[in-house]
């Protein structure tokens, strides 16, 4: 039933609930108006999160040894969203039809596609189809960015 | 009398400009629901300003098969790549995705466009007989009985916790705390918003879905990739049409959840989402082995496509009896009636019958004309997927940003969607199942809601919420015995396994 390293989940379950009842004393009473209240509903979840992170506190000692997390396995996670947060922050500046091309192109790279030919093909080609769907087809104001001055008028 | 109208009806529909109008909007909602962000309310409102010049009940017809053939699309993309179209669609990847992988696209695929048809043509039978007795039905819902149904809906997240319902109930309220988010509907306070503006509302639906499910499978499949020489070759899906031994244990459940899906749908603001989870949830609960739902069951992509599809044709009854939009998408077609100065309501009934029935007529011919449209779709959909994996996780990626900030128009819901992954990602290892989560958000805001509401109207007491009617407390029972029921098949699966756990 349980796994060796659900002492995390039950650390982050009390964590999580301590929190959310600690913030809902910030918020109005209740009233006759409203007998529930804005924090009745989290505040219930809270204590529900709490106690099911005590058992999982108590519960992980009993859980046979789980193998090893190999954490070669989180790097191209860690690498794509890297990539993801550049792009986000970047995307109303430059704009989707640079960024998007970069996107696919890395993210195809982090995951071992190293034909130069095939990176480019893939990133530009998919990028023009889903500009012309969500820009043409379906009237969405995409952010242009620096290329903003082809597409006026 | 009824025939009549149902005649009178028929004989709007049977003209070229009917026809190409419904087959038009089936196919304009099939590709919109295809497409991760855009979904029915979208298509329609999209096509909204077209309807100026037309024909009243022409409009209606076709935004009708907008409505159609958008519930459908969104199980495309829910089967081929893990991540719905539509928010509806979600209940559809649960299994729809496990059969693509374990190489069943076809049987995936074409019994979620027979269950949508099939759902379709239910939804439309009902509204013809029963639009006026199910207005009643959907009238005697107030908010303890919807509070009662969306409690009952969420006693599944029990069961999808498998050997450990505590992780289950953990991953469904962590589903409902984050639904909490945003300002409170009822007093105005923030809650966990953290003076983040686009807080304030809360967060958007498809962000989050496509986050937990097409993100989470990204990082999922991107982690395959070390030391795996298999990675880059292309799986080979089958994708004939299923035959008539792997379809007829399909028909009783799409029956029923088909008509769990009209009533739901006639109910204001249940949705299609709603009614999707709900049915899925009852069919695992019912069903002889439970534990084959979300790992490949067919019926598991039947039961919520047929509720979807079903939705339709009951979100039309509050709409067109009573004047009240069932749902979002329905909210579009009451701006195509005022826009074409046709108010419904009963009156509509009595003094201009062929409009409703045309309607009703229609949904008829755009469940038909799906058929063969999602037909094709399906065949260019395929096509698709068997681009490399590498290439197709780039595109997703790609794409659910695209269909993020499409969806609001703003950056911050690529935000979202790449934090919801990353939060899935951790949710897999940890063994805490998304789909709890994704259920809790759905029916965790209906809840709180209308249990708010029946508090106010019973000045707050607890037994005016519980025991005021017998709906409520019939719902709210079931909702009892189905949590202890599914604590006794989680310990019996522990039992089994050899595991106890001594507390």
């Amino acid at each position: 039933m349980f796994q060796r390293n659900d002492w995390v989940v039950g650390v982050l379950s009390v964590l999580l609930g301590a929190f959310v009842i600690y913030r809902s004393n910030f918020w109005e009473t209740v009233t006759s108006l409203d007998p529930a209240g804005p924090g009745a509903l989290p505040v219930i979840l809270a204590w529900g999160i709490i106690i099911i992170g005590i058992i999982h506190l108590i519960g992980f000692r009993f859980s046979p040894k789980s193998k090893k997390y190999n954490l070669q396995e989180l790097k191209p996670v860690l690498q794509i969203t890297l990539v993801s947060i550049i792009y986000i922050l970047l995307f109303e500046k430059l704009g989707y039809l640079i960024l998007t091309p970069l996107l696919i192109i890395s993210t195809m790279w982090i995951v071992q596609v190293r034909d130069k030919r095939v990176l480019i093909k893939t990133g530009f080609l998919a990028t023009a189809v889903l500009f012309a769907i969500f820009f043409f087809g379906l009237k969405i104001k995409l952010p242009l960015g620096i290329l903003e001055f082809f597409f006026e008028g | 009398m009824i025939f009549e109208y149902f005649m009178s009806g028929l004989d709007i529909v049977l003209n070229w400009n009917s026809i190409l109008a419904i087959l038009f909007g089936v196919a304009w909602g099939t590709i919109g629901g295809m497409i991760p962000g855009i979904n029915a309310t979208i298509a329609m409102a999209l096509l909204l300003p077209f309807t100026w010049g037309m024909e009243p009940a022409v409009a209606l017809m076709m935004l009708s098969g907008v409505y159609c053939g958008g519930e459908y699309g969104g199980s495309i993309p829910a089967i081929l790549i893990g991540t719905p179209g539509t928010n509806a669609a979600a209940a559809t990847v649960l299994d729809g995705y496990e059969l693509h992988k374990q190489g069943k696209t076809g049987l995936a695929l074409f019994s979620s466009l027979n269950a949508s048809v099939f759902g379709g043509i239910v939804g439309a039978t009902a509204l013809v007989f029963l639009a006026i007795p199910l207005a009643k039905v959907a009238l005697a819902f107030g908010p303890a009985e919807y509070f009662a149904l969306a409690a009952l809906g969420l006693t599944m997240i029990c069961s999808l916790g498998e050997k450990n319902v505590f992780k289950g109930i953990l991953a469904g309220f962590l589903g409902i705390l984050v639904s909490t988010v945003g300002f409170d509907p009822f007093a105005g306070v923030p809650r966990f918003t953290f003076d983040i503006l686009s807080l304030a509302s809360g967060f958007e639906m498809v962000p989050l879905m496509m986050g937990l499910y097409a993100i989470t499978e990204m990082f999922k499949q991107s982690q395959a990739v070390v030391g795996n020489d298999g990675f880059f070759l292309k799986a080979q899906a089958v994708t004939k049409f299923p035959t008539w031994k792997e379809t007829k244990p399909l028909v009783f459940p799409a029956s029923w959840a088909a008509t769990l899906g009209v009533i739901i749908g006639a109910m204001p603001g249940a949705g299609a989402t709603a009614a999707a989870f709900i049915s899925y949830s009852e069919a695992k609960r019912w069903s002889k082995n439970p534990d084959s739902f979300g790992k490949g069951n067919p019926i598991g992509v039947a039961v919520p496509e047929a509720a979807n599809n079903a939705v339709t044709g009951g979100a039309l009854v509050p709409l067109l009896a009573l004047g009240i939009p069932g749902s979002n998408s329905t909210a579009i077609m009451l701006g195509a009636l005022m826009i074409h100065n046709v108010a419904p309501g009963p009156l509509l009934f009595q003094k201009t019958p062929e409009i409703p029935y045309s309607i009703f007529v229609s949904l008829f011919f755009a469940n038909f004309f799906l058929f063969f449209i999602g037909y094709l779709c399906i065949k260019f959909a395929i096509k698709m997927t068997n681009i490399s994996k590498p290439a197709l996780i780039a595109v997703i990626i790609a794409l659910v940003f695209t269909g993020s900030f499409a969806y609001s128009g703003e950056v911050f819901s690529m935000g979202v969607a790449l934090s919801f992954g990353l939060f899935g990602l951790g949710m897999r290892y940890f063994g805490l199942p998304h789909t709890a989560t994704v259920l809790g958000f759905v029916l965790g805001f209906i809840m709180e809601a209308n249990l708010r509401r029946a508090l106010i109207i019973s000045e707050g007491n607890y037994s005016g919420v519980f025991a005021s009617s017998a709906i409520s407390s019939v719902l709210l029972s079931l909702a009892i015995v189905s949590v202890v029921f599914s604590f006794y098949r989680g310990y019996k699966a522990s039992q089994k396994s050899g595991k106890t756990v001594a507390l």
